[in-house]
């Protein structure tokens, strides 16, 4: 049995070294400033609209290794982040109907990149969530092993 | 300090309406007025004589100026400006949308009426925009709402009214809302119809490993069951304790998948299948690789006819190929010829009908790994088909692979192919004898081979240099004579036997049918003292051929002792070479001890006895230290390395004739008498000669030692070229 494909627009990708480092405003919160630090960019034409034509369609897959993207078109995959290496995914609304999927990449010590997509339909980008956070709880649970055979210690790192 | 502005526009109903470009009019934009103050630029002028007077909205305004609201912070303090304006939106209880900042350009175009001076970017200073829609209240002290059309018209008519950074942003701003609305049509509902930010999210999931990033989530966090216990207790050592431990199980994770499926469990493989994608480190993107499948060999049949039916051996499907005119030679993707297939598979018909083509088969065709049809042939022990290949005209056995081995070196276990592929072998190789044996100098083309190319291979082969390999030549030779060879002569017009026993007869005499051979010895113009330079003695072959050139020259009686101890001395050395220590020399077993003329001129009693005596005193010393005595008392002769020839020898005085051999060295001019055996040595600045006739050698040293010779012989041309030679250097 194959995991299940989530069909989505690759719109753009970000990268930046700052917006998450941030913890001293309360005010407002992680998803919050990624959503609007992306719609801004949008608005001032760093990254491409929402609704463009020219963006590729992908399919996303979601294992306990991490999270693959593929292109439709040429079956070949487009990009692979390990799951060690993703930290955020928040899905959300452009308020034209339509949903956004972000998910943030680590790529090295203080860089991320910030990937937008656009799910076809509401019910894809639910999965995708409740996929991604499976695999994170599996994480959790198989982490469980390991303390069965090393004792609790805050020196393991 | 840095500076921001905040500019809070706020759209009109006016711009709903069906207009494809709206106005400044459409939108209206907070000011303030604040007395004029010490942050201006550049000069201001006052008239008081004249009051100005402006009347905006009804009011009227003296010396205030327009501002935008602004604030002041510290840069290191404000991550970005847009989380500033927030908290500060927030603290004065209103709500806002969003936050654009808004780039500074510093390509603003000054109007020409103005007259006062431009002033460009100012660090630090910045534009933040915050967008209102018409039904929402945003209200910061000491401001109104203006018209943004009647602000730009006073900009442009009475700047004097204005802040002058004011101004720019003023101008800036509704440049940047007419131009993105412009390019997009839906700028304006983006950025003021569309809800916050806050309202929009639907879900969120975070990586539990990263335990900071999870503070600043309010919403739909992920935890197990477990987890949800630890963050419960708000216990910040167990928290970060978990997170270690999902660390450490997701690097864990952090692989790659492969999937292969095999093809013999997979008749329907498609080239599309992700299942046969295959992921490698450190590249982000993959590459599919077909599997071999059925569908190969079909696609190699369409492609590669020939191969097909030479693989097969369907004789008949190659002779139908071979007349429609396709390529007998063409190779496939391993770059194997139908020759190759048909030698490999052992196809005896197959073979014959390539070999037949009209299309020349390339018999000698080599494949990636360097091999020929031949090799297979010879590795599958097919007698057969080696027979076929070596009778071809144009096989060439000596053929190496990539790993250096020819066909013949795979015939340990196949006698008859070994004896086939020998008797191919013997044509392609120049047989050299030297001291320690017979050479066998490999050739590809005999008939082109030259006397240097022969020496360069012997070089190799016997581990001399180049200046070691000058004291040796490659001399042709039978019974009866021995000719010297130029190093650019072909050395098979030197073999022929007809030609060979011609010279021999014009320069001899009649003689029995001799056949001419090959043979490394000294070069005749080498030297005692080119020996030691090149320290050729270092070398275990050109030692053995100087010291069996050296005996011989001793045997001969070409080296001329200077005292009969130093003579029994070369008996002794030459008696315990050849015959070992256990020898004992008596009157009858001196023929080989012994020159001849020793032998019939001394009483061999007498030379046995004194052998004994020196064999005695030699018993100490080794074989390795005679024979270095032995070459050094040579080479301390001044007839050693000489070149003689057989001359008949005329005196003035006499008149008679006389035999005896005449050589030529370095040292100079050796004649000795055979009657007597006694030598006359001559320098080079003693004597001079004269070559009046081709087989005449007049030898005039009546200066020096009242001596005139006149040598006369058949090989005279090569000892006048001998002589000349060392007469130059």
């Amino acid at each position: 049995m194959t995991d299940p494909k989530i069909s989505a627009l690759y719109v753009a990708v970000q990268e930046i070294n700052s917006l998450i480092q941030n913890g001293t405003s309360c005010s407002r919160s992680l998803e919050e400033k990624i959503v609007e630090h992306l719609e801004n960019s949008q608005l001032l034409g760093k990254l491409p609209k929402n609704n463009g034509d020219s963006h590729e369609e992908v399919y996303m897959e979601v294992t306990k290794h991490g999270l693959r993207i593929s292109s439709r078109r040429t079956r070949l995959v487009k990009l692979r982040i390990p799951l060690i290496e993703l930290i955020l995914l928040t899905t959300y609304a452009d308020g034209f109907g339509r949903t956004n999927i972000v998910f943030v990449e680590k790529s090295t010590t203080t860089r991320y990149q910030l990937h937008l997509l656009q799910a076809t339909d509401d019910a894809s980008s639910n999965i995708l969530c409740n996929l991604v956070k499976n695999a994170f709880i599996e994480a959790e649970e198989a982490s469980a092993l390991i303390e069965v055979i090393e004792p609790p210690s805050p020196s393991i790192a | 300090m840095a500076e921001v502005s905040v500019a809070i526009v706020r759209l009109k109903i006016s711009a709903l309406s069906d207009k494809a470009i709206p106005s400044a009019q459409d939108f209206e934009i907070c000011v303030k007025e604040e007395p004029s103050t010490a942050k201006n630029f550049g000069p201001v002028k006052h008239d008081y004589n004249i009051k100005k007077r402006v009347t905006v909205g009804g009011h009227t305004i003296g010396a205030d100026v327009f501002k935008l609201p602004n604030f002041s912070f510290e840069p290191s303090k404000v991550s970005t400006l847009e989380d500033m304006i927030h908290d500060y939106f927030k603290r004065t209880g209103n709500i806002i949308r969003r936050s654009v900042r808004i780039p500074l350009h510093d390509d603003l175009h000054q109007p020409s009426s103005s007259t006062k001076p431009f002033v460009g970017h100012v660090p630090g200073l910045s534009l933040v925009c915050v967008p209102v829609f018409n039904k929402e209240s945003v209200e910061v002290a000491n401001s109104r709402y203006e018209n943004l059309q009647k602000m730009v018209n006073l900009c442009h008519n009475q700047p004097e009214m204005f802040d002058i950074h004011t101004k720019n942003m003023i101008l800036i701003l509704e440049r940047w809302l007419i131009d993105s609305q412009t390019f997009d049509s839906y700028f304006l509902s983006h950025f003021f119809m569309k809800e916050s930010s806050r309202t929009r999210i639907k879900t969120c999931v975070h990586n539990p490993a990263f335990i900071d990033l999870q503070e600043q989530c309010i919403r739909h966090m992920s935890h197990s069951v477990r987890s949800n216990v630890s963050s419960a207790s708000a216990d910040l050592d167990d928290r970060v304790h978990v997170a270690n431990i999902a660390k450490i199980a997701m690097l864990r994770y952090n692989k790659f998948t492969i999937s292969v499926i095999n093809p013999a469990f997979n008749p329907n493989f498609a080239s599309e299948d992700s299942s046969c994608v295959y992921f490698y480190p450190g590249i982000k993107q993959c590459r599919a690789q077909r599997a071999a499948s059925s569908t190969s060999q079909d696609m190699r049949s369409r492609l590669y006819p020939l191969h097909k039916a030479a693989e097969d051996g369907n004789a008949e499907e190659i002779r139908r190929f071979l007349k429609i005119g396709m390529d007998s030679n063409l190779r496939d993707d391993d770059s194997w010829t139908p020759l190759h297939y048909a030698c490999f598979h052992g196809h005896l018909e197959v073979v014959h009908e390539l070999l037949n083509s009209p299309q020349m088969t390339a018999i000698n065709a080599q494949n990636k790994g360097g091999a020929t049809a031949l090799q297979y042939a010879v590795i599958n022990g097919n007698e057969y088909l080696v027979e076929i290949l070596t009778s071809h005209a144009s096989i060439d056995v000596n053929i190496q692979n990539n790993e250096g081995y020819r066909p013949i070196d795979y015939c340990g276990n196949h006698p008859a192919i070994q004896k086939i592929l020998e008797l191919q072998i013997f044509k392609s190789k120049i047989n050299v004898d030297t001291s320690i044996g017979s050479f066998s100098i490999k050739s590809r083309s005999p008939e082109e081979a030259t006397v240097g190319e022969v020496l360069d291979r012997l070089a190799e082969e016997t581990q001399l240099n180049r200046e070691q390999m000058n004291c040796f030549a490659l001399f042709v030779y039978s019974e009866s004579m021995s000719l010297q060879l130029q190093p650019d002569s072909l050395i098979d017009g030197k073999l022929k036997v007809d030609k060979w026993n011609t010279t021999i007869r014009k320069l001899v005499g009649d003689i029995p049918f001799e056949t001419p051979r090959l043979k490394l010895k000294r070069n005749a113009y080498a030297t005692a003292r080119m020996e030691i330079v090149t320290k050729v003695d270092n070398n275990s072959f050109a030692w053995s051929t100087i010291l069996d050139e050296a005996i011989h020259s001793y045997l001969a009686g070409h080296l001329i002792a200077n005292s009969k101890e130093e003579i029994t001395k070369f008996a002794a050395i030459v008696c315990r070479t050849m015959h070992g220590r256990d020898f004992k020399p008596s009157s009858k077993n001196l023929s080989n001890l012994y020159p001849q003329y020793m032998l019939d001129n001394h009483d061999r009693g007498k030379l046995a006895d004194r052998l004994k005596a020196q064999l005695r005193k030699n018993e100490t010393q080794n074989d390795m230290q005679l024979e270095a005595e032995f070459i050094s008392m040579a080479r301390g002769l001044v007839t050693y390395g000489a070149s003689f020839f057989d001359v008949d020898v005329f005196t003035k005085k006499s008149m008679g004739t006389e035999q005896g051999l005449v050589g030529v060295n370095d040292h100079g001019l050796h004649i000795i008498f055979k009657k007597t055996w006694t030598v006359k040595n001559f320098r080079f600045d003693e004597f001079t000669a004269s070559n009046k006739e081709s087989k005449t050698l007049e030898i005039d040293a009546q200066r020096v030692r009242d001596s005139y010779y006149i040598l006369v012989s058949t090989q005279m041309k090569f000892l006048t070229g001998i002589l000349r030679k060392f007469q130059k250097s």
